[in-house]
C-alpha cells in the first residue's frame, strides 16, 4: 500500500491520517520518516504515543468526522486522505466529508465488509479491506506452495521410477 | 397497498415514532442492535422487530430494505445515520429517507450525500425553547 502512496502524484502533497491504532500509527510514522508532510488525527489524545519516536508531523485531538477538525488539518486537492479508524462507519463518512467538502487530492477509506463500498459510487474514493487483502494473501501463498510442490513431485516420481527400474 | 416505513435505531423515538405512524396506517419494521430494546419493542409495537445493526446490508436485506417507502435513521452515532441511509438509497433503492442528525454542522453535508430530510434535534429543540423564552417574555 505504501507503493500506491508513492506512485500517487510526482508533486508529493502532504498527508491526513484519520485514526492514529496500530494501522494509523505504522503509516503515518513510515509516510513522515519518508519525508512527507503527515498529520494525524484521533479523538484520544493517548493513541498518539503509538507513532514512533521519530515521527515529526502534526497531530490533531478530535474526531474526524468533526468540520472543525478536518478544517484544522489543512486538507486540500493536494493531500492524500487516509481513514484507518477501527470504526468503518467513521472512515466512510470522513472520507465522504474530505472528498465532498475539502475536495482532497486522494482519498482511501479502510472498510471491514467490501460490500458497503457502494456507498461510495461515482465519489472516487479508494478502498482497503483487509479481509480480502488477506484472503488474497493466502491465496497466493497456497498457489505458490502447490506450484512448488507440483515440481518437487516430478524429480521424485522420476526417483521412484529410477527405484522401481532398479528392484525390476 | 400499505406505505413501509422502516426505523432504524433509537429506541424511545422509535417506539414512539412506530406507535404514530402505525396508528396512521402505515407498515412497519424496526432493526435495533440492542436484544433488550428488541423484546420490548416487539411487545409494544405493531410491526416486525429486527435484532441486528442496520449499517449492514445484509441485516437490511433480512428488513425488507428493498420494499420500504422509507427509511428513517435514529441511532445516536451520525456515521452509523449515514451510512445506513446511503446503504438504503444506493443498495435498496428506498425512495425517501429520513436522518436525526447530532452535530447540527452535518445538516448540509447529509443533505449532499443525498439525504432527503435532514433532523437536527438539538437545533430544534434550541429554538422550540427560544420561541418558548421570547414568548413568556412578551406575557411578562
Amino acid at each position: 500500500m505504501l507503493g500506491l502512496l508513492r506512485r500517487a502524484r510526482p508533486a508529493r502533497g502532504d498527508v491526513v491520517v484519520i485514526g492514529c491504532g496500530r494501522l494509523g500509527a505504522t503509516l503515518a510514522s513510515s509516510l513522515s520518516e519518508e519525508g512527507r508532510d503527515v498529520t494525524v488525527v484521533d479523538r484520544d489524545i493517548d493513541a498518539f504515543r503509538k507513532l514512533s519516536p521519530s515521527f515529526g508531523g502534526l497531530t490533531i485531538a478530535g474526531s474526524g468526522t468533526n468540520l472543525e477538525v478536518l478544517e484544522q488539518a489543512g486538507i486540500d486537492a493536494r493531500t492524500t486522505v487516509i481513514c484507518v479508524t477501527d470504526k468503518e462507519n467513521i472512515n466512510i463518512m470522513a472520507a465522504q466529508m474530505t472528498r465532498t467538502l475539502f475536495e482532497a487530492g486522494r482519498v482511501v477509506a479502510r472498510l471491514y465488509n467490501p460490500d458497503k463500498a457502494v456507498v461510495f459510487e461515482g465519489q472516487d474514493i479508494e478502498t482497503i479491506c483487509p479481509v480480502r487483502l488477506a484472503a488474497d494473501f493466502v491465496d497466493r501463498v497456497l498457489a505458490d506452495a502447490d506450484r512448488a510442490e507440483g515440481r518437487a513431485d516430478d524429480p521424485a516420481d522420476d526417483r521412484a521410477a529410477g527405484r522401481a527400474e532398479a528392484r525390476a | 397497498m400499505k406505505k413501509r416505513v422502516l426505523l432504524i435505531g433509537g429506541d424511545q423515538k422509535a417506539q414512539a415514532l412506530a406507535t404514530s405512524l402505525g396508528a396512521a396506517g402505515y407498515k412497519i419494521t424496526i432493526i435495533n442492535k440492542d436484544h433488550a430494546t428488541c423484546r420490548v419493542l416487539s411487545e409494544l409495537v405493531d410491526g416486525t422487530v429486527i435484532h441486528g445493526d442496520g449499517a449492514r446490508p445484509y441485516v437490511l436485506d433480512d428488513a425488507h430494505a428493498h420494499d420500504a417507502d422509507l427509511a428513517i435513521a435514529l441511532t445516536r452515532s451520525d456515521e452509523d445515520n449515514l451510512v445506513i441511509l446511503e446503504l438504503c438509497k444506493k443498495m435498496f433503492r428506498v425512495q425517501r429517507t429520513v436522518a436525526l442528525v447530532n452535530d447540527p454542522q452535518l445538516i448540509d453535508f447529509f443533505r449532499t450525500m443525498g439525504v432527503d430530510s435532514v433532523l437536527s434535534p438539538v437545533l430544534t429543540i434550541t429554538r422550540l425553547i427560544e420561541a418558548e423564552a421570547l414568548a413568556e417574555n412578551r406575557r411578562g
